[in-house]
This record gives structure tokens, C-alpha cells and sequence, in this order.
């Protein structure tokens, strides 16, 4: 096990496999975080690159070898944050779990390891009763995207809730390995739309970190601006989201407003509203003038003082109060132990922040956050926690707007690709954590081996379905719009 | 026979204007424009005109007349926009009133029952909780209105609403309060439904008309905003009962049409939608106010 750092370059031939037992008894006993699995074929064997988490924040990689025909004991078993991962590993690469509680598929592409039918992993059943069924989507009313949730209830009341997705896969991770390297910009911003940001800012990490480009401070600058607006237009957008749920007409109207002025921020800045386009290699495309610069100043202060009026009237409505307190809690025991990040995590009193990882100057000088209200973990939190993000993210976007750094938006030199590399990329996003990481191949024709993504979804979901226990059925829409989580992302 | 006339053509315009206005305000407070307060009305005919998906297996195919029967039939014994009724039966009206919306709402829940979906099951057993409630509401209400006025029909609890003065102000006022709550519960308005939500999970109303279509899902629709035109026929009647009007009825009808139409607008504006716990406690609040009005009438007037 070696301890790693953020977009750190790891020489594969520096590793060394350790015995799945051994890893497995320090993984359990240090209750470590699984932060993102990359596996590739190795022959016959499974490589799995393992990034992992203690309780200090600090990084470590181990690698396991996982032999074809194996049974190998689950870690997920003891320490929840693992099942998802082990989910993958089984359905990806044909991994066999003895005791995994959830070996359900996650995804299910067809050319997956397992041969079966989707109806032989049947949905959990309760029975009893009184209890009846409620199957939603995966067509929904709404304009969100596909995703299957099985309810089962009692009378009102919810008793187990059980997501199934994947409806959204598009194989991200195979095609990020196929073809020419020119046109993956465009397939790391369509991993999940709404965080195009920053899932092209650690993509461009990993390549720029091969490469051995230094951004310069600029464009980092340009780019971090990018990551808070788009931040801050999640949680306005949520927001939005969440008025319209409890029909408060008023504050939807206005945060959904007040979104468009910060996504059309993003349009001044790049031309598109997503951001799209904006990162290059070695920098960003477009430059903020001074002109645009001021532009940009006045429309956020103004958008500041409409989110700080959102604080203070829809959140302090005893309409609203009523519907979005102790509604849908998840207590910081379990946001802990199943690692939820982001939102998810932070609103349940978890402080887990992708951004300390980071090696951004702007991120450095942050102050600590102050919370506006009690972190109880159910929907008032997250809410609330989601207004003071997206006021944090647009005085951080005001501070640097101020102080922009001069010089190149793109840096020149560029060295050779470095090969049979493994490059980690991690970073904070709109929905918590985000972590990409690469395996590089031998030559320049294969850039990468295997990519790997980690959306926070694909964890935070689980937090969605704990939410729900023991809720009213009717406020089940109201629970899953305050986490807003996303479906392509978790599907890839 | 004028009256008639003119009572039936405004039952079948006033009602989705009364929707329509309503949204026009809610517009206003999401500083949007909104559609034509007539779009209610295109939205029927355009549903009117449209072909209707049935299942092979559904046996109950006409759950959208019957429910709309049952309204027009309660329709007939409130005084509307004329100043009086279209049907006088001289006794016991408002006892058939009350049946007949609890006929309607008999055939919309046995309609969504019959599709076997989950929502409509959980959306009729929603409607038959709260209106349960409401019932008892609005049966104690109407009875004190009755005993007040030793009346045995709808024009004689007016009449004596109209010579009661301060005593009969007093009495119409609370029972247009708890009319109103009726109301918004009778039309699944906001804060016990939200007429426009898209969740499945969270409507009471909506759900169970899910799976119709067409004509059918006309008539259902309509038979919501008769039902709340009809409350509001009430409230508006008793209040002008108090007033003494009749120059000009017509026209304090239509104005009284307008405001409470504006009142549910801004409701469903600035109030966030209840809880779906705390629905059954703010319609049974509707019934503890009418059985303190039903006992104070017992005990003052006896």
C-alpha cells in the first residue's frame, strides 16, 4: 500500500500486487473509504488499482490481483462504501464476491460477465399485510432522466426502496480507451451533462499530468470560475426543483431565474451554457477581458443578492419549513460509513470535501464554511446547505473575477506521453466527489488501458433509498429532488 | 325559464374560468404571462374531440359520465348566477346535494380502483381518507344552516340568512369559511392537492384519472371545477343572501366568481402545499368549526 496524492503519476512498474486477504484485513480494520476501483485485463488475471481513503484524508493505493475462477470474501460486508465497487468489479471483469450483501448488476450491458437474464436478480419483497408494491419509471412525468424505483410500502409508508438504473449506459469508460485521443473532450463532457466542468477539468488533469503540461495560473483561474458557476447553477437549478415539488410557485419561478443568470454567465464566458467547450489542453479556449470581466462582476453580485434573499424569504416560509424539515434523514452514522460526499454527505454533518485534494491555488485560500443551519442530514439541511454552497461558489467566483491572475490562457511546452503510468485525477463538483483515474498503455497509439470515472452518484444513490425509510410515500419526490442525483452518471 | 336558461350557459363557462383565473394569478406571481384564462375551456374541447384509449380489459368504460352526472345532478339545487336554482324540489335538497357529489365521487374512485394501477389505488385511498372528513364537514354545516332556519330546502336556509342580520352575517360568514376549505378539497386545489404537480407519488386528485383519456378524462376534469364552482355558488349565495341583493345579482355573482377564484390563485402562490399528514388535520380543523357552529346554532336557537 502507498500513499498517493492527487494528480500524481504513478510508475506501474513501482507496484506491487499484495494478497487479497492481507489488503482485505487492513481495509476493514482501518475502515477505509473505497474512493475508486480501476481495473484492467491482465492476461487472464484482474489488475484492480485501488484508491482508498482513511479518516485523515490521506490518499493511498493498493493493487490487488484478482484470479479468474476465485472466491473472494466481500469487504462491503463490514464496511458499506465498498459494495458499489465490488458491484462493478463482479459485473465488469466477472470478480466473484462470496458474501457481498447487493450482488445485483449495476449497469447491465449487454456484454456483461454474467450471462443471466435481468429476471434472475429479482427486486427485495416484503410480505405481510397491508404491504403493497409501487413500481415508478423508468419513464417518468417529469423531465429527468430514465431510472427504476421499487417501492415497498405500508400503506403510506415506505418501508424499502430499491433503485435500479442503468438505463442511461453508454459504455463512457471503453470508448474513453478506443480511437484517437483528439476527441475524448467531447465524450468527458457528455459523462453527465449538468457537470460537464468538471468532468472535462480532470480529464484534462490526467492528460495534461501525462503530458507534464503546467496550466498556466490564467487558465487555471478561467477554469475554476467554470467549476463554482456550474456548482452554483446545480444548486440553484435544485433549488428550483425543490420549490416546484412542494408547489411553492414563487421560489421556483425565482431560482430557476436566477439559474439562467448564471448558466448565461457561462455562455458569455464560452459560448455555451454547460461550459461546454471551455477547457483545452494546456489551458482554456477563451479568455475573460476586462470588459467581460466587469460584465461578469455585475451580473454575480446581483445573483448573490438574489440567492441571499432565497436564504432568507423560502427558507424561513413555515410552509416550506414544514414540508422540508425531518423529512427524508440520513443520520451522519450512516453517511459515514456508506461515504456519501458532496451534498449527501455534508448536510449529515460528514465533512468530506473533494476539494482539499485539489491543487488549485483559489481552493486554498478559502475560509473555513460556516453552516447557516443545524446539520440534521433530511431535506431542510440540504437545501439550506446547498443555498450557502452556491452563495461560497459565487463569492469565490467574485474573488478571483477581482483579482484575475495576467498572463497565457495556454501554456506552450509539452513533453513526451508518459507511458504505463497510472494518473489520478480527483476533484469537487457540483454533486461531491469526482474522481477520474487512467491507466496509460505501453505506446502512444493506446493512450489509455483502462478509464476509469467515479460520478458521486453512484455512491449517493444509496443515500436516496436510506433517506426513504420510514417516510411518507408522497414526499419520496421531494427526497430524491434534494439530493438531485444523476442518472448518466452513475450509468457512464 | 329565463333563469334557468341563463344559470345552465353560465354552469358550463364560469367553471374553467374560475381555473382559469386562478392560473393567471399564480402567472402573475412567477412573473410569467400564462395562458388565456379560456384556456381551460380549449383544453376540454381539444380532449372532447380526442379518441379514447381503454384497456381490452376494463369493464366500467364510462366512469367520466358518471362522475360528471353525479355534479350536474348536485348542480341543480344550488342558486347560481339567476339568483336561484335550476331544479326546486321544495324539500330536503341540500341532503340530495350532498349525495350526489358523494355519487360522483363513488364513480371516480371505483374508476381508478378498476384500472388496478398503483397510483390510482393509492390516489383513491388518499380521496376516500380526506373526504371522509369532509363529508362530516360539510353534512354539519348544511345542517346548521338547516336547523337555523328551520328550512327544508335551499331557498329557505337563504331566506333566513337574509332576515337574521347580525345573527345571520355571523353564520354565513363561518360556513363560507368552512365551504371554502371544502372547496379547495372538493376541487383538489392547492394546499391539500397540487393541480399541476407531475409526481405520481405525491397527487391525490390527479392520480386517478392517470388512465383516462379523451372525452372521459373531459368529463372528469370538469367535474372538478363544476364541484368548485358549485362551492363557490354557495359561499357567493350566502353572502348575497346577508346583502339583501337583487338588482343587479348577476353581476355581484360574477364579481364574487372573480374573487375567490383570485383568493385560491393566491393561495396556491404564496403557500407551500401541506404535508400529506397534516391534510387530514386541516380539513378535520374545517369540521371541528362546523360542529361548534352546528352546536351553537342548537343551542341559541332552540
Amino acid at each position: 500500500m502507498i500513499e498517493v496524492k492527487n494528480n500524481q503519476c504513478i510508475d506501474l512498474t513501482d507496484l506491487h500486487s499484495v494478497p487479497y486477504d492481507y489488503f482485505m484485513d487492513t481495509a476493514v480494520a482501518q475502515k477505509f473509504r473505497c474512493m475508486n476501483i480501476a481495473a484492467r485485463r491482465n492476461k487472464e488475471n484482474i489488475d484492480a488499482f485501488i484508491l482508498m481513503t482513511s479518516a485523515s484524508s490521506t490518499l493511498y493505493l493498493e493493487y490487488v490481483e484478482f484470479k479468474p475462477g476465485k472466491v473472494y470474501p466481500s469487504i462491503g460486508k463490514t464496511v458499506p462504501s465498498w459494495i458499489n465497487f465490488e458491484r462493478e468489479l463482479a459485473e465488469n471483469f466477472g470478480v466473484k464476491y462470496a458474501d457481498n450483501p447487493w450482488l445485483k448488476p449495476i449497469r447491465f450491458p449487454k456484454d456483461a460477465c454474467h450471462k443471466l437474464s435481468m429476471a434472475e436478480y429479482p427486486f427485495f419483497k416484503e410480505n405481510g399485510s397491508g404491504v403493497h408494491e409501487v413500481a415508478v419509471g423508468p419513464v417518468h412525468a417529469g423531465v429527468i432522466e430514465p431510472g427504476h424505483f421499487r417501492f415497498m410500502c405500508r400503506g403510506e409508508k415506505i418501508d424499502h426502496l430499491e433503485i435500479q438504473l442503468g438505463y442511461q449506459h453508454r459504455g463512457i469508460e471503453n470508448l474513453m480507451c478506443q480511437g484517437k485521443i483528439a476527441s475524448k473532450r467531447v465524450l468527458a463532457e457528455s459523462i453527465c451533462s449538468d457537470s460537464a466542468v468538471i468532468n472535462s477539468y480532470l480529464y484534462f488533469n490526467i492528460l495534461e499530468n501525462a503530458l507534464k503540461i503546467t496550466v498556466p495560473e490564467r487558465a487555471l483561474a478561467i477554469r475554476t470560475i467554470a467549476v463554482e458557476l456550474e456548482k452554483a447553477a446545480l444548486h440553484l437549478s435544485t433549488l428550483s426543483g425543490i420549490a416546484n415539488d412542494i408547489g411553492y410557485v414563487m421560489g421556483a419561478a425565482f431560482a430557476g431565474a436566477t439559474r439562467t443568470y448564471i448558466i448565461n454567465s457561462l455562455q458569455s464566458i464560452c459560448g455555451n451554457r454547460f461550459g461546454r467547450g471551455l477547457m483545452t489542453l494546456g489551458g482554456v479556449a477563451f479568455d475573460i477581458d476586462d470588459e467581460l470581466n466587469s460584465k461578469l462582476t455585475d451580473t454575480l453580485n446581483m445573483v448573490y443578492d438574489r440567492v441571499s434573499h432565497l436564504r432568507n424569504t423560502m427558507m424561513e416560509s413555515p410552509g416550506v419549513r414544514s414540508r422540508l424539515e425531518l423529512t427524508g434523514t440520513v443520520s451522519k452514522e450512516t453517511a459515514a460509513a456508506t461515504g456519501f460526499t458532496g451534498v449527501a454527505g455534508r448536510a449529515s454533518g460528514v465533512d468530506i470535501d473533494g476539494r482539499i485534494f485539489m491543487d488549485n491555488p483559489f481552493y486554498k485560500q478559502q475560509p473555513e464554511t460556516k453552516y447557516s443551519f443545524i446539520r440534521k442530514g433530511d431535506v431542510f439541511s440540504r437545501t439550506c446547505l446547498r443555498i450557502d454552497e452556491a452563495l461560497a461558489s459565487l463569492k469565490l467566483v467574485l474573488d478571483i473575477l477581482k483579482k484575475l491572475p495576467s498572463g497565457a490562457i495556454l501554456s506552450a511546452e509539452c513533453g513526451k506521453f508518459a507511458s504505463n503510468m497510472l494518473i489520478l485525477s480527483i476533484g469537487e463538483g457540483p454533486r461531491g466527489e469526482y474522481i477520474h483515474m487512467a491507466v496509460t498503455g505501453p505506446d502512444e497509439n493506446v493512450p489509455f488501458e483502462s478509464y476509469k470515472v467515479k460520478d458521486p452518484s453512484f455512491i449517493n444513490w444509496f443515500a436516496l433509498a436510506l433517506s426513504v425509510r420510514n417516510n411518507q410515500i408522497s414526499d419520496f419526490p421531494l427526497c430524491n429532488k434534494s439530493f438531485d442525483l444523476s442518472y448518466s452518471g452513475n450509468d457512464l | 325559464m329565463k333563469s334557468i336558461i341563463f344559470n345552465i350557459v353560465f354552469l358550463f363557462v364560469l367553471p374553467y374560468l374560475m381555473y382559469g383565473i386562478a392560473k393567471k394569478v399564480k402567472a402573475f406571481f412567477a412573473r410569467r404571462k400564462g395562458p388565456s384564462i379560456w384556456q381551460y375551456g380549449y383544453d376540454l374541447a381539444k380532449l372532447l374531440r380526442k379518441e379514447e384509449v381503454l384497456s381490452d380489459f376494463s369493464c366500467l368504460r364510462n366512469g367520466g359520465v358518471l362522475t360528471l352526472s353525479g355534479v350536474l345532478a348536485a348542480a341543480m339545487f344550488i342558486p347560481q348566477i339567476s339568483g336561484s336554482s335550476i331544479l326546486n324540489l321544495g324539500y330536503y335538497d341540500y341532503i340530495l346535494f350532498i349525495y350526489m357529489l358523494s355519487f360522483s365521487r363513488f364513480f371516480t374512485i371505483i374508476t381508478a380502483m378498476e384500472s388496478g394501477c398503483s397510483f390510482e389505488g393509492m390516489g383513491s385511498s388518499r380521496e376516500l381518507i380526506f373526504s371522509v372528513t369532509g363529508e362530516i364537514a360539510l353534512m354539519m354545516t348544511v345542517a346548521s344552516l338547516a336547523f337555523y332556519g328551520k328550512a327544508e330546502n335551499f331557498n329557505g336556509i337563504f331566506n333566513a340568512i337574509s332576515n337574521g342580520g347580525t345573527e345571520g352575517l355571523i353564520i354565513a360568514i363561518i360556513a363560507s369559511f368552512i365551504l371554502f376549505v371544502l372547496m379547495l378539497l372538493e376541487g383538489s386545489r392547492m394546499p391539500i392537492d397540487d393541480p399541476e404537480t407531475h409526481l405520481e407519488l405525491t397527487m391525490i386528485h390527479e392520480a386517478m384519472v392517470l388512465d383516462q383519456s379523451g372525452p372521459q378524462l373531459a368529463f372528469m376534469s370538469f367535474s372538478g371545477m363544476v364541484k368548485v364552482y358549485l362551492f363557490a355558488s354557495f359561499i357567493i349565495s350566502l353572502i348575497l343572501a346577508t346583502c339583501k341583493t337583487s338588482s343587479y345579482y348577476w353581476l355581484f355573482f360574477i364579481l364574487g366568481i372573480i374573487i375567490i377564484s383570485v383568493i385560491i390563485g393566491l393561495i396556491e402562490s404564496l403557500q407551500a402545499r401541506l404535508r400529506m399528514v397534516h391534510v387530514q388535520q386541516y380539513i378535520l380543523f374545517s369540521a371541528a368549526i362546523s360542529l361548534i357552529l352546528l352546536l351553537s346554532v342548537i343551542i341559541f336557537k332552540v
